[in-house]
């Protein structure tokens, strides 16, 4: 038998060799998936010539080494369950060379026997190896409770004071990683296990998260903090830590821990995103902007880069997808982008709005991968109301033709679809398919009426009265089509869903608007019953418009009414400029430099007025 | 609905083609052709011939270039969506001449798989997007994938659609179709591989949104005939109430599978109409209608009208839908506006009027192309593998065709030949199928003929005796023969067909053998034996010869029943049988009738002397002196018949002489001839006529080769009737085998109750017997009954009584009873 121990010398080479290419490669800045896979099947290769003569002790070592080194490599080439399948297959066959026959195949009983086999032998630290693939595969599907069992298979001699959980067990792992020279592995036990512990220990965490734990997962990732790891890695742990700490109530140390991440790691984009909620949420749209404006460009940049990556093993492999997907889950760049146009034309800052808003429209013509979304469960808004947004930021930029042009996009893309009437009842409940379909009628009609109404308000702009009336008019067609079946809805709780309620409320805010401005118009023009009838009905509709109180006092002036113009005016004066609903849609918002009107000659009269009825 | 002529070009021919995987794409100068196979052929139209033949691993399913038209994507039927660069010579447009006359054969290597994944159906590459289509467990999904992208490839989304527990077909039946279609206007690059619809009729179909983006959707025909479709390029959008939902809608439902889904009728703004065809023929088309007054909601309409089925391919031009159903190829002429809208009446949405082309056997379509001569045609797959370009007609709706100049004259008289060949091929198709038709009705015919024949003569077997002939018979003769020193009893049929008919290949002779005894071996062992036959022409015969042993061994008395049947599957030559008749046909299985019933007995098992074997008689003799041995010595054993002591025991059947006489139509005068002439009767009735039988002793053997002798003799009993004294044939059997005596006084009584029983009505004489001779003949039978009593009685008493004794008691009863037996008149 002088021929085995020559297989064994020819076969570890031929192993050294394989792991010899590959680490030189790895040293190289290209990622080559190619040259991966080649290692891959060389490797897959000798260890079926190995496996191909019955298992003994003197080879054993050498077996259970390539088994290692093949393992790391298929990765990325095979799932877990056949990786999973050839490595029980190992264990059976190394059992099989110590002369013991298990016939179960229970990995967790099988493990059971081959530590117990192997216990104190000088095959201990390849066993281990195996024992960590065995320990990433469980941690890949995700699997903790097995990943515990086995970690206290591996530590049974010690003594267990504390009760039993997977932390403990981790840190006190005692695992011999030593290694042999003279067989090279592709990665070494001592980092596997590293990057094993820290990704175990973050995955509770995340679970723990999931059950809405969060102090439980500060502790884990608290612990976690303290072990050796990459840099992408540590980053997304503070993020993690971070979204713990704002769960808890706790945003400025969420914040510092955001700014940590990032800090460690410019890439970790769920951090910079997540300090954007943040600062949303403690109302700071200054910095809010700034972080929203940071994260588009770093995504912008990072979606040239390809994504693979040259190390055997890496911490996305370990978390599987939905474990990753939940820890680094930033939105897509057309969603991030909106959101930050919409902050900025929300908070005032109109010119970066108007900007981030041209550019949304022209990705979305454009662009074609990026709009497709990853069901990350955020959702894009509607085009049209995307549409109206830009077209509302082009207004208030006083770019009004760019503005007309964008609402006529609208205008005819809906002109089609256009119910002819609908009746809304507020206290009948719709179910499923036909509330849908209703509340997208509404939606048709909203988007027209609006667009009409910004169009009218840019003629208005551009000192085209007639033009306006013309538009006002057509919204105010348009809007009259929705139709609320009682009078009182606002006042009385009816069944109706939510979503119905909140359209209905806007509904009636754009015709309050509609009329208002058609009022407005008339009023400029001098037709002043016209106006008074148009801005008594808007004020039914909007309750607490101030502009358009003011606007009715000028109108009753006009009319010679002094006393009841008065009286508006008292009024005015006692109800308090109404804050600006958050309910409703971005372009149906009212802005303080609306009026375009100069009270003071009235205020001036009414004054009087009042000073001479006085005396 | 005149036929519209167009020019078939005959390009190449392969063999036969699968018909539901068989595909076409045309590619500048170069056809791609796949059969249903592994291969995918590219054929260049200048050259005529197959320059690569791609291999790919599995049959391919479907092909699609990439929208550079740089790569090839094939779905092969191992669920491996395979990415292979095209040959160099067709990817650049440049034309090689004659470099190499030779075909080259390309093997697309393993690596080449994009994805792999069993369940998937369709593929469509849009946008440098790949969207599959895969069914797993009852779900539909839509998967996305980078294009080209890195392998593995990156999914960028998936949407799913259940599918419908309605739908039993299997989906296999016709794959899914994937079509993507564009709104007119979109600035997109690759644009012109796919159909555009007019943006007025997008917007109402696809929604605001998609029409906003100018985003291209995905239409998908699902094999359950729904509809679905979703925009590629918008992102995943709230719901009305700020939820997200899928984006997969469906648009309407053909309940049959979807084989096309195209944009007709070319209008101001692109496309009117979205067409979509159905396997059976339902056809659906989508216009939109004009907002005709102010106010009014545009609206569009659905229109489903049926063209005749099976739908095999279909494809679109500007104005006409081309479709064939394998006995034709049509054109069916598309207009932007309904009939019945036209009209104003819901009446007239009957089946459209299509042109045929003149094309059968088409199986794959592929086009319109106009070629750079200007005139249009479709590239199509015969059944028959023939790659056809079929030139469509130009301008038909002009009445009068101008003269051809005298250059085209030839190139007219060449498509003019070869649309003859088409419909030579077609007319050919037909009568073939006809003839097979009418062969098949005329041997159906024949076969109930026969039928009834046989019927009629089972029918009037009761009147019509021995003497006349059917027309279709079958007689049997028993025989003993000898094969490997080893004598057997073997039953030898004849069908004798002297009927007018022949009967043709698919009848069968059955021969049922079943044993009236059942022995303790043999538990109800009947068999049946059948022999098809291919011909049996009018007055031929047909011997078949079956033994009559069983394993169990020979078993007499057999009943034999024959009978004719014809297996119905067989009207049917086993190529032309469609599968749907070939199971109706195993379910109705055959038709049967009875032919003849034959009793073969121990007088037909007797071997007269000389007739025997040698090696029997020895074997026999051997037995006997064995047996004669032990006699000697006295040490007989205790369960050997008592009759081996007492000698051969006989038995005996009288009958009046007269009555045989009657009954046998016997010349004969002296009674030594009479007695020979009924012992003739008796062993071999099939030699009626000539004697046989030379003397009144009958020796032979039976068939477990013991020897036994049948004796006749005619006395005369004077005290037996009052007329005077009685002639009476005694027929007597004497042997030494108890089995063989048993079996013999059976078969005689048996044979004579045949002959009674044939003709009892005809016997009107009655004789006048004497009471006393009665009154012996019931006293007798009395004490027969006592006996039987007593031995009964000693039987139920048991214990002080043996078994074999008590058996040997009523053994003797048995042959008493028989050996003084009651005379037959």
């Amino acid at each position: 038998m002088s021929v085995i121990p020559c297989l064994v010398d020819r076969w570890s080479e031929e192993n050294n060799n394989i792991i010899l290419t590959w680490k030189q490669n790895e040293r190289g800045l290209e990622p080559d998936h190619h040259f991966k896979k080649r290692c891959w099947s060389e490797s897959f290769k000798l260890l079926q010539k190995i496996q191909g003569i019955p298992a003994a002790t003197e080879r054993l070592q050498l077996e259970m080494t390539v088994s290692y080194n093949t393992f790391l490599f298929s990765l990325d080439f095979s799932n877990a369950s056949e990786i999973e399948e050839s490595l029980t297959n190992s264990l059976l066959r190394a059992l099989e060379a110590c002369g013991s026959q298990v016939s179960c195949s229970d990995p967790v009983q099988l493990w059971e026997t081959v530590l117990q086999t192997f216990d104190a032998s000088v095959f201990v630290p390849c066993v281990h190896k195996l024992l960590l693939i065995q320990w990433m595969l469980w941690l890949m599907q995700g699997q903790l409770e097995r990943v515990l069992t086995l970690l206290m298979q591996t530590n049974h001699k010690r003594e267990r004071s504390a009760p039993v959980n997977l932390q403990t067990e981790t840190r006190n792992l005692a695992l011999s990683t030593e290694e042999d020279s003279s067989l090279k592995v592709a990665m070494a036990a001592k980092d596997l296990k590293d990057l094993l512990h820290i990704c175990t220990v973050m995955c509770q965490g995340v679970e723990q998260m999931k059950k809405e734990k969060y102090s439980e997962a500060l502790e884990a990732f608290q612990e976690a903090e303290g072990l050796p790891s990459p840099r992408s890695l540590l980053a997304q742990l503070h993020n993690l830590t971070g979204q713990s700490f704002a769960k808890l109530g706790q945003p400025h140390c969420a914040l510092h821990f955001y700014r940590k991440a990032v800090e460690v790691d410019g890439a970790c984009h769920s951090a910079l995103y997540q300090s954007a909620l943040v600062f949303r949420q403690l109302g700071n749209p200054k910095a809010e902007m700034e972080a929203l404006h940071l994260l588009y460009s770093a995504v912008q940049l990072q979606s040239d880069k390809s994504s693979s990556s040259a190390s055997l093993v890496s911490p996305a492999m370990l978390f599987g997808g939905a474990q990753m997907s939940f820890i680094s889950r930033v939105p897509s760049p057309s969603l991030i982008l909106h959101t930050l146009a919409h902050t900025c034309v929300f908070n005032g800052s109109i010119s970066d709005g108007v900007e981030y808003y041209l550019d949304l429209l022209a990705s979305l013509q454009s662009d074609g991968k990026d709009l497709i979304q990853k069901g990350d469960g955020t959702s894009f808004p509607r085009i049209p109301v995307v549409y109206l947004e830009a077209g509302f930021a082009l207004l208030k930029a006083n770019r009004y033709c760019d503005a007309l042009v964008v609402c006529e996009e609208v205008i005819t893309s809906t002109l089609d679809v256009l119910p002819e009437r609908l009746l809304l009842d507020a206290d009948e409940k719709l179910k499923g398919a036909d509330s849908d379909v209703v509340l997208e009628n509404v939606d048709l009609v909203l988007w027209a009426g609006a667009a009409h109404l910004l169009q009218a308000q840019a003629h208005w702009k551009l000192k085209d009265t007639k033009e306006a009336i013309t538009d006002f008019t057509r919204a105010i067609n348009q809007l009259f089509k929705v139709f609320i079946k009682q009078k009182n809805w606002k006042q009385k709780h009816f069944g109706n869903s939510e979503a119905m309620i909140e359209r209905m409320v806007t509904v009636e805010a754009a015709k309050g608007q509609a009329l208002a401005g058609r009022g407005l118009c008339f009023l400029e023009g001098g037709q002043l019953k016209e106006a008074l009838r148009d801005l008594n009905v808007s004020l039914q509709m909007t309750q607490g418009c101030k502009n358009t109180e003011m606007w009715l006092t000028e109108v009753l002036w006009r009319l010679d009414r002094r006393e009841e113009a008065s009286a508006h005016w008292r009024d005015v004066h006692r109800i308090k400029d109404a804050p600006k609903s958050i309910k409703l849609p971005l372009y149906l918002q009212l802005w303080p430099d609306e009026t375009a009107f100069d009270f003071s000659d009235l205020k001036k009269k009414i004054e009087e007025y009042i000073q001479g009825k006085k005396t | 609905m005149e036929a519209v002529r167009c020019s078939v070009e005959c390009l190449s021919e392969f063999s036969d083609c699968q018909s539901d995987s068989v595909r076409v794409l045309q590619k500048g100068v170069s056809l791609l052709v796949t059969r249903g196979d592994r291969d995918v052929l590219l054929f260049s139209v200048r050259e005529r011939r197959v320059t690569t033949v791609m291999l790919f691993e599995a049959s391919v399913i479907l092909l699609a270039l990439s929208e550079d038209k740089h790569r090839l994507y094939a779905l092969c039927a191992n669920g491996g969506l395979y990415c292979t660069p095209l040959p160099p010579q067709l990817s650049s447009s440049s034309v090689r001449v004659n470099k190499s006359p030779d075909s080259m054969l390309y093997t697309v290597p393993d690596e080449s798989v994009v994805l792999k994944n069993a369940s998937l159906q369709a593929f469509l590459i849009v946008e440098k997007i790949l969207v599959t289509l895969s069914l797993h467990k009852s779900v539909w999904s839509f998967d996305l994938y980078e294009e080209p992208g890195s392998r593995p490839l990156h999914k960028l989304a998936c949407f799913q659609v259940n599918t419908l527990n309605t739908c039993r077909e299997k989906s296999v039946s016709s794959p899914p179709v994937l079509t993507c279609i564009y709104p007119e206007g979109s600035t997109s690059v690759s644009t012109d591989l796919h159909p555009h619809l007019e943006p007025h009729l997008f917007r109402l179909l696809f929604g605001v949104d998609a029409s906003l983006v100018k985003s291209p959707v995905i239409l998908c025909g699902l094999p359950d005939g729904r509809i679905c479709y979703f925009p590629l390029l918008v992102p995943t959008l709230a719901g009305p109430a700020g939820e997200q939902r899928s984006p997969v809608r469906v648009l309407q439902s053909l309940e049959q599978p979807v084989i096309f889904i195209g944009t007709c009728v070319s209008g101001e703004h692109g496309p009117q109409c979205l067409v979509a065809v159905g396997q059976r023929g339902k056809l659906l088309i989508v216009r939109s209608k004009q907002a005709s007054l102010e106010g009014k909601k545009a609206d569009y309409s659905f229109n489903e009208h049926s063209v005749r089925g099976p739908v095999l391919c279909a494809c679109v031009d500007d104005k006409r839908l081309y479709y064939s159903s394998l006995n034709d190829l049509h054109a069916l002429q598309l207009t932007a506006t309904s009939s019945s809208e036209a009209t104003g009446t819901e009446s007239q949405m009957q089946a459209l009027t299509s042109d045929s082309l003149g094309v059968c056997r088409v199986i794959a379509l592929a086009g319109p192309y106009t070629n750079p001569t200007g005139s249009v045609q479709l590239l199509a797959v015969s059944l028959s593998g023939k790659l056809l370009c079929v030139n469509l007609p130009q301008g038909s709706e002009k009445a009068n065709v101008p003269r051809l100049p005298s250059s085209l004259a030839g190139q007219r008289v060449k498509d003019l030949l070869a649309s003859i060949a088409n419909i030579w091929e077609r007319a050919e198709s037909l009568k073939h199928k006809l003839q097979e038709k009418n062969e098949c009705l005329k041997h159906l015919n024949q076969v109930i003929n026969v039928y009834s024949l046989l019927l009629d003569n089972h029918g009037n077997e009761k009147v019509c005796n021995m003497g006349t002939k059917h027309p279709i018979s079958c007689c049997g003769v028993v025989r003993w023969s000898s094969l490997l020193q080893r004598d057997s009893l073997t039953l030898t049929c004849v069908l004798e067909n002297s009927s007018g008919c022949t009967l043709e290949h698919g009848w069968t002779l059955c021969i049922q053998v079943h044993p009236l005894s059942k022995g303790p071996n043999m538990e109800g062992s009947s068999r049946t034996y059948s022999f098809p036959f291919m011909k049996l022409d009018s007055s031929q015969k047909l011997d078949v010869t079956i033994p009559l042993e069983s394993t169990g061994g020979l078993s007499l008395p057999v009943k034999v029943y024959c009978s004719l049947v014809f297996s119905l599957s067989a009207l049917f030559s086993p190529a032309a049988s469609s599968p749907g008749v070939s199971q109706l046909l195993t379910e109705m299985g055959s038709i049967s009738a009875p032919l003849s019933t034959l009793t073969v007995d121990w007088l037909d098992a007797l071997r007269l002397d000389g007739s025997l074997s040698h090696g029997n008689i020895r074997h026999h003799t051997v037995t006997d002196g064995i047996q004669s041995f032990l006699h000697s010595r006295g040490a007989s054993t205790r369960d050997s018949d008592t009759t081996t002591k007492s000698g051969p025991i006989t038995v005996m059947v009288k009958v009046s002489s007269e009555l045989l006489k009657n009954k046998l139509h016997l010349s004969a005068t002296s009674s030594a001839e009479r007695c020979m002439s009924v012992l003739n009767w008796l062993v071999s009735p099939e030699a009626r006529g000539q004697m046989s039988v030379q003397s009144p002793v009958v020796c032979a053997y039976g068939p477990d080769g013991c020897s036994v002798k049948l004796l006749a003799r005619e006395v005369t009993l004077g005290d037996f009737c009052s007329d005077g004294p009685l002639e009476v044939l005694e027929i007597r059997v004497e042997s030494s085998s108890v089995a063989a005596v048993c079996g013999l006084h059976h078969a005689i009584l048996r044979r004579l109750q045949v002959l009674l029983r044939d003709s009892a009505l005809k016997c009107g004489r009655t004789k006048q017997l004497k009471s006393q001779s009665l009154f012996e003949a019931i006293r007798q039978v009395e004490s027969f009954y006592k006996d039987l009593q007593d031995a009964q009685n000693q039987a139920a008493l048991g214990g002080t009584m043996k078994t074999n004794k008590n058996s040997e008691i009523l053994f003797r009863i048995f042959l008493q009873q028989r050996a003084n037996p009651l005379v037959i008149l």
